[in-house]
């Protein structure tokens, strides 16, 4: 019975140890796909900033006085750049981007988005909207963020 | 690729999307990096330092300066 019942275990603790631990080479897979990850979150990112930017160009750069689709095209720029930005943060929080990346090129964007693009982009439109007469209800809402904030709680504040 | 040299452009602050053959001298030069120790993202940045002439020309990195002076702009109209 023992002689049956050794191979077994021994097989099964073999195939545990080598589902639950990486060798080298998948060490360096994984690293590589978390630094492949950030890479593409960052491209991702810069293409709506791109678009929101050009948005705001258009609105500010108008020879005439811009209207309604204007004001409601730098709103929906806004928002993606931002729905990004969560993106990244998920990514982050669920542990799918590699550490340096995020301490070094991730955290810096976040905490500007944070402290300053965020705040400064609903203000700004309820403002405008306001001076307009455009019916516009969008206001900072902590929970529509709150991948965002976490992230900032966890790497921003504390430090 | 050409996903991979814009993510590269935009990481390393290039002026211009880096061509087939400076990609792979990067990649190969990151994971010589890598095999030292270093880990990816260091490896990455030297690489990218000795290999692309144009290394970190440009910031991408400020993005909320420029969102917040258009927005500025934006409300004077």
């Amino acid at each position: 019975m023992l002689e049956f019942i050794i191979p077994v275990i021994t097989f099964i603790l073999g195939f545990l140890v080598s589902r639950f631990t990486m060798t080298k080479k998948e060490r360096k897979d994984h690293l590589a796909r978390l630094q492949e990850n950030s890479n593409k979150l960052t491209a991702d990112l810069d293409e709506k900033f791109q678009g929101f930017t050009t948005a705001l160009n258009k609105y500010v750069q108008k020879k005439d006085k811009p209207n309604l689709d204007d004001f409601f095209d730098i709103a929906t720029k806004g928002d993606s750049y931002f729905s990004q930005c969560k993106i990244i943060c998920d990514s982050i929080l669920s542990g799918n981007v590699d550490k340096t990346a995020i301490k070094n090129t991730h955290i810096p964007v976040i905490k500007d988005v944070v402290e300053k693009t965020l705040p400064t982009f609903y203000n700004t439109l309820q403002e405008i909207a306001q001076k307009k007469n455009i019916e516009y209800q969008g206001t900072l809402k902590k929970e529509n963020y709150k991948s965002i904030y976490g992230v900032y709680d966890k790497y921003v504040s504390q430090s | 690729m050409a996903d991979l040299a814009h993510s590269l452009k935009i990481k390393y602050g290039l002026l211009n999307s880096p061509s087939e053959e400076k990609i792979k001298l990067w990649r190969e030069k990151t994971e010589s990096y890598i095999s030292t120790g270093i880990n990816a993202e260091e490896a990455g940045a030297k690489a990218a330092q000795a290999v692309f002439s144009d290394y970190e020309s440009i910031k991408y990195a400020a993005q909320a300066d420029t969102i917040t002076a258009l927005l500025a702009e934006a409300k004077k109209r």
